[in-house]
């Protein structure tokens, strides 16, 4: 055998190529491949933020509404009647009006002649 | 019990009306996380990239985990890829730079055809038998460089046009036809004498 017949020609490389193993898929693979893709897909799912608890039922709940809705009703009823001293003055003279008595309301005229320098 | 339900379901998934969609179609639908649209994708792609992870890998028991990983690379992100017709492309190219990779790291010891191909001293004929020459030629190629084995490998065993496969391979024709040329001589040099003992042995099988 000399060196030229030890180098294989093309068509003789080609042959023994074709020769080579051929890779056998291993049974199940895709199918594994989809159980991996499942969980990547689970583990990169985000949790929303979990809701606060509502406050719990009960008199108390109202509690805070209740107080701020009547402030609010009471600011409204004041703001329609004009400054708190004009209700105040309106107030007495309805009550004079409709007394029969020479004197107003008790008390009423100790506030008209009530002097702050004598006051003990 | 996930795999076995995985098993029922995905033949399920695959013949569902995505069967016949476009790749471009099942790509979107994987962008939208529809797992059924990228079964499809699987099945239509899984073979072509573990054969050339295991022509690659030199039939490394790992060329499973590598096609796998492959996929699922594509799977995060799938719309990283801009068109559909190179979709085959680039699973290849992914899974082959995924073997390259882990193999620089940790070289090729464990393989069942790593024996030494040089050793002539058993006779072919002696040996006998196609296996033989199969197991032969398949440590030969385990032992080319990384870029002509994949040159090899696309244009011989998947059968890829020269321009197919330097297109896969992102290298122009002529590189290409290059790394082939080097992968045959370096495939005839590593074979020496061996090689016409193969082809007899060949024959007479």
């Amino acid at each position: 055998m000399t060196g030229k017949d030890m180098i294989l020609s093309e068509e003789e490389l080609d042959g023994l190529l074709d020769a080579a193993g051929v890779p056998e898929i291993p049974w199940g693979a895709e199918q594994r491949l989809m159980v991996r893709v499942a969980s990547e897909s689970l583990n990169n799912v985000v949790p929303f933020p979990q809701r606060a608890k509502p406050a719990p039922a009960g008199v108390w709940r109202w509690q805070m509404p209740a107080a701020l809705a009547a402030s609010l009703m009471l600011g409204i009823w004041l703001g329609t009647q004009g400054p708190v001293s004009n209700a105040v003055a309106a107030a007495t003279e309805s009550a004079m009006l409709g007394s029969d008595s020479d004197f107003g309301p008790a008390g009423i005229d100790e506030i008209g002649s009530f002097d702050a320098d004598n006051a003990t | 019990m996930g795999a076995v339900l995985a098993i029922r379901i995905l033949p399920v998934l695959a013949s569902s009306n995505w069967g016949t969609a476009s790749d471009a179609v099942l790509l979107d639908a994987s962008a939208r996380r529809v797992q059924a649209a990228f079964a499809v994708l699987v099945s239509r792609y899984y073979k072509d990239v573990y054969r050339v992870v295991w022509r690659i890998s030199g039939g490394h028991a790992d060329s499973e985990d590598i096609a796998q990983e492959a996929f699922l690379r594509l799977w995060a992100k799938p719309e990283q890829l801009r068109e559909a017709k190179a979709l085959k492309g680039w699973l290849l190219r992914v899974a082959s730079n995924l073997v390259m990779d882990r193999f620089r790291k940790k070289p090729l010891q464990d393989l069942d055809t790593a024996f030494d191909v040089v050793d002539g001293a058993a006779s072919a004929d002696e040996q006998m038998g196609l296996a033989y020459v199969s197991k032969t030629m398949d440590a030969a190629i385990a032992q080319l460089p990384d870029r002509q084995k994949l040159a090899l490998t696309f244009v011989h065993f998947e059968q890829m046009t020269n321009i197919a496969a330097a297109a896969h391979m992102e290298i122009s024709v002529d590189a290409l036809e290059s790394l082939l040329a080097r992968a045959r001589r370096g495939l005839k040099e590593c074979l020496g004498p061996q090689g016409t003992q193969l082809l007899r042995a060949m024959e007479k099988d």
